[in-house]
């Protein structure tokens, strides 16, 4: 066959099954394919013929200490155990990226079996596979290194040119269909030794199909020569040895045990090494849903190994029926499926078996059966319903649990005490979603807190459908939030990630906001922070780091960004009270200091250009509107002596200037008939700068356009300047004159017409082209329509 | 087999093969009636590797479908039971040739057919008369001319129902009760109106997905079939060899003595299959053509080129031809395609153009016939 680069010799191949699986050996092999419920069937009559006084499980050797917490029977599968590197060190390669690993156990995983029967038969068991570190570290494809690995994703199953042409030959769609009808239909069947045989010898058949020049080969050769290291560290102290390792290793362990070769490892530092045990979703565990973790649909091999534990009869049989009645009952609710559908999938998966050669209907007879007979149409075009929900039943729903509390992280410990105070469910990995009223409730307050922090900390634990968000101002309006929530192991990941970072959520939040203060940070995006801060309820933050809060707004040279990050301290103090009616104490004196930093920086906004002088005016409009508030938060003296400075100096942007003079008016320092006499004056000046005059207007009326009612001359002015203006200046101008209105309500705007209409003799009716019609003529009008009437009724039209 | 037919029959065909099929499949048990057993009929449809030998000669059995071994399997066990089966797919993706094999792998005809069309009647599908003999004799088994449907169910053999959502869903439901009952009731014989099928008794019908003129199917019609969605084919190098097998047996039916060019079959294959999928093999992006791409047209395409050569050429095929016929199979479809394709020459043809050089360039420089 092509591809296979060593010839197999089946009589050496039988010779070393035999001499790998003899009983009556110090050292026996069991080879397995992981997350198989028939080997794991095996397994555990092996481990029962053979009585092993120790256990070698292929697992990595640096997280033998949570084998005690795998074993105990309250830790539920699917779980695994979760590894991290953290290649400080740049041992790995230059980029030092942080690495994980997953070690994930199924019920029906043979490592687990081998595990809980060593347990229950105070049988000791180790991990003996090189540590995950230490296969980074060392290895040989180092320019492909992934930052995520999974450990047991059979890939010498799955793209093994030998998997492939194997299951093509058989007939089989893929190698996962192949092994479920020549390995777990046959289970039963087939006495131990000669189940054994044959994955055995599909593990020689790997083996000599890959290439020994591949980089990753060889990196398998030194796990196995590390492995061996350890067998023959046992084989001094026990009689009775059992080895478990995926079949792909068995011939390569026994090669290298008898060459009894050695190898030198770079080694790692062991701080940077972390494993922990953590609940597992089904979803995760299915190598259909992209982790690529072993077999595909673990719940339905769940349910194979739940019935061979109770010794069932006819599997597979019950099963698939189980499963058609469940979809039937399913799709029911938007199709008509009657009782003849059931009875005609059930046939068809029993009959494509015998077609096949099967011994009887597996998982793909199944999907088969219910593709063929409940889904009427196009798959393409047909919603197939049915198909997905039995994809997801095959798959599983549900998630483990562990019980190791001592080690694993606190801060997922609190994550999961939350969940459970908060009702949110870790124990499914489907949808859930919740809908909260967070002013009138204050659990909901707190679960909304809760799950901010989630969403901040990046877990994937939850998202925002719909709700509020204060720190970009959106939706302000809305007072309930909407959640959907979707637990996975990632999240826990994730947290485990961030353990590093503190205890408790809180503390993990507020390190990591920390860290953006390093970062360079405006007011601006302080003002969000804080936001994001109160929304996530993070406790003691202002008391940590309220020194760094007042060093970003001193470092701060950008008017608008502290005028920003004021609006967004009075809109946090507006929330604080709302929720729980006190403004933490720390709140009123930022904003005192971003005031104040802001009135230095008048000088500055006050010389804006053209594509700045909106934004600031309209910033510097909101500062005279805090100093009007009734807090005492901000110092309107300060304020009104900087307006002053700006008036008197007068060289500054024109739109600026027409703001101060507002101010000023406003504040009851400037007499209307001054004021208006400055306005007049201002724009006569300008009348060789039209542009400077409409930017004027501009910003007068940002906050006194009824100065434009209460004297006629400053109408009388603006017209003088538009009059003025040449055809180009007057469409230079026209942008800023019609934005300086914008600021008017309707009505304003109306009398404002009736006022130009009057001032150049402009009647209304010639503005809308309507006539005035005498009494008269509106009789004769009607008379005539009658009369039109009356004749198209004798016509009968 | 006559040489003089333009399309032999898949029996005809495929003569040896099933000769051969039978004469080996002796032990394994079939349904009734059925001339072959359901795994000597996936043999003949799907191929075998073993030879069969018959009369001192081996017999190859060759695959005849590709892509889904799966769906010919369901098709099979369908066909065993009680349940009609229903081919539905886009156009061109060997639906007919998928039900011709399986008709005359079964009951090794596959000419007993109802072609659907808009005018096709409740007679087409249960019954008519020899009105002649209707006058002459009144309403007696003589006189009755019966349909496809008819003699599938008295000789207990596959009746295919060609284009079935191309008739009135009011025609289409005459078939309920012969598919639920298998009994065809003829009131006019009186007490001997009554035809129950026999064992063997199935429909094959097939239904277009995509075509424009296609009636909805009752959700009652729908529940006496199984559904099988026939996919268009997704490898190239598949698709390039339905191209050159299906052209070579066109070739020689014709008479023509030319061999298929590999080179051009994958280039037709490739682009076919590129424009299908709205993507390139070097991951780009193409505008999906809303026509179908179909292998058939495909195969059309390159024999409509082949006998350009042959006629009016040195027998190779040229490439100026090529982009007119595919011109022409996707305008016919739909005339806002053609800036789509002129795009995919412009980006996709001309890359592989400057990469590979050959024929591909001379592809890419024949983009002047587009228009």
């Amino acid at each position: 066959m092509e591809g296979i680069l060593r010839e197999p010799d089946l009589l050496e191949i039988e010779n070393r099954f035999q001499q790998s699986y003899n009983l009556e050996n110090q050292v026996v092999y069991f080879p397995v394919r992981h997350h198989s419920p028939a080997c794991a069937y095996h397994l555990s009559r092996t481990i029962e013929a053979y009585q092993p006084d120790l256990i070698l499980i292929e697992g990595p050797s640096d997280s033998e200490h949570l084998l005690p917490y795998i074993a105990d029977s309250g830790s539920v599968p699917p779980f695994c155990v979760y590894y991290s590197y953290d290649d400080k060190e740049g041992k790995v390669n230059e980029e030092r990226e942080k690495y994980r690993a997953y070690y994930p156990f199924l019920a029906y995983s043979p490592e687990l079996v081998a595990i809980r029967e060593a347990a229950a038969r105070h049988v000791p068991v180790r991990f003996i596979d090189m540590p995950y570190a230490s296969r980074l570290i060392n290895k040989l494809e180092k320019e492909e290194t992934q930052t995520q690995y999974y450990y047991n994703e059979d890939k010498e199953y799955e793209i093994n040119l030998y998997s492939a042409r194997i299951a093509a030959r058989a007939g089989c769609r893929t190698f996962s269909e192949f092994w479920e009808s020549h390995y777990e239909l046959q289970a039963e069947q087939l006495d131990t030794p000669s189940f054994v045989r044959n994955v055995f010898y599909l593990g020689c058949f790997m083996r000599l199909a890959t290439p020994e020049t591949e980089l990753s080969f060889r990196d398998d050769c030194r796990r196995e020569i590390y492995m061996a290291t350890e067998i023959r560290k046992a084989l001094s102290g026990y009689k009775r040895i059992l080895v478990v390792t995926g079949a792909f290793h068995t011939c390569g362990l026994m090669e290298a045990i008898a060459s009894e070769e050695k190898q030198s490892l770079i080694p790692c530092a062991k701080e940077s090494v972390a494993a922990y045990l953590m609940p597992y979703t089904f979803r995760e565990a299915d190598s259909k849903s992209g982790y690529a973790a072993g077999m595909p649909f673990p719940a339905f091999y769940q349910a194979v190994w739940e019935k061979m534990e109770n010794k069932g009869k006819n599997i597979y049989g019950s099963i698939i029926l189980d499963y058609i009645i469940k979809t039937a009952r399913f799709a029911r609710k938007t199709q008509s499926i009657s009782l003849p559908d059931e009875i005609n999938a059930l046939n068809m998966a029993r009959s494509l078996a015998a077609l096949r050669g099967k011994k009887c209907a597996g998982v793909y007879e199944l999907l088969d059966g219910i593709r063929s007979c409940f889904v009427k149409g196009d798959v393409n075009a047909t919603a197939t319903f049915e198909m997905d929900f039995l994809h997801r039943l095959l798959s599983g729903m549900g998630a483990g649990k562990v019980m190791a509390s001592d080690c694993i992280p606190p801060v997922v410990l609190e994550f999961r005490a939350l969940c459970a105070q908060h009702r949110l469910k870790t124990s499914t990995v489907e949808r859930q979603e919740v809908t909260l009223d967070i002013i009138k409730n204050p659990a909901h307050y707190s679960k909304s807190r809760f799950l901010h922090q989630l969403l901040f900390l990046e877990t994937a634990f939850c998202s925002l459908q719909s709700g509020p968000d204060y720190v970009n101002r959106k939706d302000k309006n809305l007072v309930r939030e909407v959640w959907i929530c979707r637990y996975s192991t990632q999240v826990e990941t994730r947290l485990i990630d961030l353990s590093v970072y503190g205890a408790t959520l809180s503390q993990v939040c507020a390190s990591l906001i920390e860290r953006n203060f390093k970062d360079s940070i405006t007011a601006e995006e302080l003002g969000k922070l804080l936001i994001s801060v109160q929304v996530m309820g993070v406790e003691g933050f202002y008391l940590q780091y309220g020194e760094a809060l007042h060093q970003v707004i001193r470092n701060e040279k950008n008017f608008v960004s502290l005028c920003k990050l004021i609006n967004s301290i009075r809109y946090l103090a507006h929330m604080q009270r709302l929720m729980n009616g006190n403004v933490i104490p720390a709140l009123p004196e930022l904003a005192r200091l971003a005031f104040k930093e802001a009135l230095g920086l008048i000088p500055l906004a006050c010389q804006a250009n053209e594509d700045e002088e909106q934004e600031i005016c309209e910033q510097m409009r909101n500062l005279y509107n805090f100093t009007l508030e009734t807090d005492v938060w901000f110092d309107a003296p300060a304020f009104s002596a900087e307006i002053e400075k700006v008036l008197q100096d007068g060289f500054c942007n024109s739109r600026f200037y027409g703001l101060c003079l507002a101010i000023r008016y406003k504040e009851g320092k400037l007499e209307q008939e001054v004021f208006c006499d400055r306005i007049s004056v201002y724009l006569e000046s300008c009348a060789r700068q039209p542009e400077q005059a409409a930017s004027f207007v501009c910003g007068i009326f940002l906050i006194a356009r009824d100065i434009l009612f209460m004297d006629a001359r400053i109408l009388n002015a603006i017209g003088q300047v538009i009059a003025e203006a040449g055809n180009e200046e007057f469409l230079t101008i026209l942008p800023n004159l019609r934005y300086a209105f914008t600021n008017f309500f309707p009505v304003e705007l109306s009398r404002l017409g009736k006022l130009v209409a009057e001032q150049y003799q402009i009647s209304e009716s010639s503005l809308s082209g309507s006539a005035t019609l005498s009494a008269q003529e509106i009789q004769f009008g009607m008379r005539l329509d009658a009369l039109a009437a009356d004749a198209l009724n004798e016509w009968r039209l | 087999m006559n040489d003089n037919v333009q399309k032999p029959l898949m029996e005809m065909r495929y003569a040896d093969e099933l000769a051969a099929l039978r004469k080996q499949d002796t032990g394994t048990s079939r349904p009734a009636n059925w001339l072959l057993s359901p795994r000597a009929v996936r043999a003949f449809i799907l191929g075998q590797k073993e030879p069969i030998e018959m009369d001192n000669k081996q017999v190859i059995i060759t695959p005849k479908f590709f892509g889904d071994d799966a769906l010919v399997e369901r098709a099979i066990i369908t066909l065993a039971g009680n349940r009609g089966l229903m081919l539905v797919g886009e156009p061109g993706t060997a639906k007919t040739m998928l039900s011709e094999l399986l008709s005359a792998a079964i009951c090794g005809c596959s000419t007993n057919t109802v072609q659907g069309t808009a005018g096709t009647s409740e007679d087409n599908i249960k019954y008519s008369w020899n009105y002649a003999l209707l006058l002459a004799k009144g309403p007696v088994k003589e006189a009755l001319v019966p349909s496809p449907v008819y003699i599938g169910m008295k000789k207990g053999m596959i009746t295919r129902f060609e284009e079935i959502t191309r008739c009135p869903l009011e025609i289409q439901d005459s078939l309920i009760s012969i598919m639920s009952d298998r009994v065809l009731n003829i009131p006019e014989l009186g007490e001997e109106g009554l035809l129950f099928a026999s064992s063997g008794f199935n429909v094959i019908a097939t239904a277009n997905t995509r075509d424009k003129g296609i009636n909805e199917m009752s959700s009652a019609l729908k529940r006496r079939f199984n559904f099988e969605t026939v996919e268009p084919v997704r490898s190239v190098v598949l698709e390039s060899k339905i191209i050159t097998d299906q052209c070579s047996g066109m070739l020689a039916a014709n008479g023509l003595d030319v061999s298929v060019q590999e080179d051009v079959v994958d280039i037709l294959a490739a682009t076919f299959n590129e424009l299908r999928n709205g993507t390139s093999f070097e991951k780009a992006k193409i505008q999906k053509l809303s026509g179908v791409m179909s292998t058939a047209e495909a195969v059309s395409v390159y024999y409509q080129s082949a006998l350009d050569a042959y006629y009016y050429g040195d027998g190779a095929v040229n490439m100026r031809s090529l982009v007119q016929n595919l011109m022409g199979a996707i305008l016919k479809e739909n005339k806002d395609d053609l800036p789509k394709l002129k795009d995919y020459f412009n980006g996709v043809v001309k890359l592989k153009a400057e990469r590979n050089g050959g024929k591909w360039k001379e592809y890419y420089e024949n983009r002047t016939y587009l228009k």
